[in-house]
């Protein structure tokens, strides 16, 4: 399922949730690991200066320094290096998501690991955020291959994940994110949930909607389910379709909750949405943010349609 | 008349850049010898200049109406050490006087004074009643320098890369080119159509960039994606080197190697047999292109036309080939850069752009082709990190500018001026954002859905 993988790390305690995912992942699917950290954010007119991002100190970058920090990876690392058979470690000083992106494309990766990058005890890691925007989001928008994103620690080992909840918005991109959750479904031999939640946001507004209109939409929503993803199951039938009314990321979270899901599978920003606008407000941004179990976001059709 | 300059003595407040080491220099001076010294000297002199340098020096009545003009001295509270004329007395004049018989501690300092305090930003030969090119002196010493090998170490570095790539960060050549195919798989997420076309012969436009955008910016070749795409440009970018407008070498005095990189821009533009070449939004390149690097060759006017982003956006919103859906809202103001302000008079234009995509924009004092320096251009960020103090304490004028206006956001057209603002606003906690004009488009046209 996965041959190569891209661990993107802040080489800090925010990605040790990440790590421990990432390095089983590997050693599981037998798949090359390649764990990556940017280590220095140039100014953004590219002056000879690089932010560290671990000091925040403005340093000036030689081949020296680029060794002391891969050097300082594989001490952060070494317990799971000790472990793991065939994982490559580099760094770069960049834009972090662009370098991330630059990375998996040219390792040709099937999936990318990170952090959520959300600690706020973290300097580093709120550097990523502050600096670049949201790197997550950015990495997750544009990323060709499936992005996992782990924000707390996850217990269960990948391959005894027993609830899969894919959430849909039913936009193309979501059609992805069902290929990979139902790929991964049918090869664990897990349930899948088949999620939509009806977008009640406007209730914020003061604008409540009709009983009826609610109730038609939900029906609706279960009809385009039924005709969009069920026939591409080819017959899997451990899965089950559920439809809630409400605020997207507030009903995933809770559907989540309820069914013991160990993993949210979800598409983003599906409608074009300035990353630094929506800094908060995308539902999977905020899914992401709460979720107890790992996030998967799916946009691009590359890695996981079967042709 | 200018203020007169303040006694030395009571400048200690302010930094002092005499105690700057740079290896750089100090390993390049500690080669020299006196005879070596005037050897170069005299035969830059002889055989490289001519009667411009001659009545330049000759002209000066040593007025000091230039020392005004620069930002390092205003900065500096009047130190006359920093008006350019000061420069000159501490480098060429000597030189000149002295036959070329000055030592190799006079050399280092004469570098670090031509190479870090002052940005050959011109705004002096508008203060000189005379109209002396007080640049043009100073890239003379460098010139001298160069030859002396004693150049700061990280403008040296980069001009090595230029030597060897062709461009100014080390950017190999497939790197180049998957990074205009992965820039265009990512626009096309937003027009399917797009491309960004590779060495399509005969295309209007040749697009070339500097190399700090593949290297670190390739968010600006997305956009610049999108704007040609949706103001339907026949364009094409070269996939061979030559792609690369950028041009160190020119700063460090490295001419035959300015000469190598502009020959191969040109030549890859009449390879790909296009109409003009459209530069992004850089300012030194410009100058490269349109004044220097150009005449090196022997070309007194660039031989394929060259056009600046600034004037290519003016051109394309001036004919409606791109439409705003809802101009920018924040505040902002408009830095306007030497090389293509005083060095091709694109202000009008700039100020036509950014009114038509910006709601409110306020004005810099003084603006068009009396604004001060950003202090990183000429070369003078690209000697890293010894030097950034001295663009700070030498650019504080530059801050109390920006500050003034109140904007929350300060466009800026070229590269170099980016990164120095960028600096300068962190430096003295200004809070602005720094934007190139694209930025701003490309986030407030409209889009083919």
């Amino acid at each position: 399922m996965f041959k190569k993988i891209l661990f993107a790390t802040t080489a800090s305690p925010t990605c040790d949730d990440a790590a421990k995912v990432a390095f089983e992942l590997a050693k599981r699917y037998k798949a090359k690991l390649c764990a990556f950290h940017v280590f220095g954010i140039p100014t953004h007119g590219a002056s000879p200066f690089v932010v560290d991002v671990r000091t925040g100190e403005e340093e000036s970058i030689d081949p020296d320094y680029t060794e002391w920090v891969k050097e300082e990876m594989k001490n952060t690392y070494a317990l799971q290096l000790a472990d793991a058979e065939n994982c490559d470690i580099d760094c770069t000083i960049g834009v972090p998501h662009t370098e991330i992106l630059r990375k998996a494309r040219k390792e040709n990766v099937d999936l990318i690991v990170m952090g959520a990058h959300t600690r706020q005890e973290d300097v580093g890691a709120t550097r990523y955020r502050k600096i670049v925007g949201s790197t997550m989001q950015r990495v997750a928008k544009s990323a060709r291959c499936p992005v996992l994103i782990i924000s707390r620690p996850c217990d269960t080992c990948f391959w005894y994940f027993s609830n899969i909840i894919f959430g849909t918005d039913f936009s193309v991109a979501s059609l992805s994110a069902f290929m990979f959750a139902s790929k991964l479904a049918r090869q664990i031999g897990c349930k899948l949930y088949l999620f939509h939640a009806v977008d009640l946001s406007t209730i914020q507004l003061g604008k409540s909607e009709e009983q009826e209109e609610i109730e038609r939409k939900v029906a609706e929503a279960q009809q385009k389910i039924e005709k969009l993803y069920v026939p591409k199951l080819d017959g899997y039938d451990n899965y089950e379709i559920a439809i809630r009314e409400g605020i997207p990321h507030v009903e995933i979270l809770k559907f989540s909750r309820e069914k013991s899901g160990d993993l949210i599978v979800m598409s983003h920003h599906t409608r074009a949405v300035d990353p630094e606008e929506a800094m908060l407000g995308s539902t999977v941004e905020q899914v992401v943010l709460r979720s107890a179990c790992p996030v998967a976001s799916v946009n691009h059709p590359d890695k996981v349609s079967d042709d | 008349m200018a203020d007169p300059a303040e006694k030395i003595e009571e400048k200690k407040a302010i930094p002092s850049d005499d105690n700057i080491v740079d290896e750089g220099l100090e390993k390049g001076a500690a080669a020299l010898t006196e005879d070596k010294i005037a050897s170069v000297i005299n035969q830059v002199i002889d055989e490289e200049t001519g009667a411009r340098l001659k009545v330049y020096v000759d002209t000066c009545i040593h007025c000091g109406l230039c020392s005004e003009a620069c930002h390092y001295y205003v900065s500096h509270d009047k130190d006359p050490q920093y008006s350019p004329v000061g420069k000159i007395k501490q480098t060429i004049w000597p030189m000149l006087k002295k036959k070329g018989r000055v030592s190799p501690e006079f050399i280092k300092k004469a570098s670090q004074i031509a190479s870090t305090q002052c940005n050959v930003c011109k705004r002096c030969a508008m203060y000189c009643p005379f109209g002396i090119d007080i640049a043009y002196m100073i890239s003379i010493v460098r010139r001298i320098c160069h030859k002396l090998g004693v150049t700061p170490l990280y403008l040296q570095d980069t001009a090595n890369s230029h030597s060897v790539t062709m461009n100014q960060m080390w950017v190999k050549e497939d790197e180049w080119i998957d990074t205009l195919q992965w820039q265009e798989e990512d626009a096309r997420e937003e027009i399917p159509s797009l491309r960004i076309p590779l060495e399509k012969e005969g295309a209007d436009i040749m697009y070339s960039v500097i190399a700090p955008e593949p290297k670190f910016l390739a968010g600006l070749i997305y956009q610049a994606g999108i704007i040609m795409n949706t103001a339907g440009i026949n364009w094409t970018m070269p996939a061979t080197p030559g792609w690369d407008n950028s041009d160190m070498a020119m700063y460090s005095g490295d001419n035959e190697i300015m000469g190598r990189l502009k020959k191969s821009h040109f030549e890859t533009a009449a390879r790909l047999k296009v109409k003009k070449i459209v530069m992004g939004e850089c300012g030194h390149a410009f100058r490269s292109v349109y004044d220097v690097g150009n005449r090196w060759l022997g070309w007194k006017m660039p031989p394929v036309e060259v056009v600046h982003a600034i004037e290519f956006y003016y051109d394309i919103l001036k004919a409606g080939k791109i439409k705003i859906k809802k101009k920018y809202e924040k505040p902002v103001t408009l830095h306007d850069p030497c090389n293509v302000v005083r060095g091709r008079g694109l202000h009008e234009k700039a100020r036509y752009v950014v009114n038509a995509i910006c709601e409110n924009f306020i004005e810099m004092h003084p603006n068009r082709e009396h604004n001060y320096c950003c202090a990183a251009g000429g070369g003078v960020i690209n000697c890293g990190p010894p030097f950034k103090m001295t663009r700070m304490t030498g650019n504080r004028v530059k801050a109390d500018q920006i500050r003034t206006t109140g904007a929350s956001v300060v466009i800026s057209p070229c590269h170099n001026c980016h990164s120095g603002l960028e600096d300068i606003v962190h430096h003295y906690e200004l809070g602005t954002e720094v934007k190139f004009i694209s930025d701003i488009l490309y986030e407030v046209m409209e889009k083919p859905e």
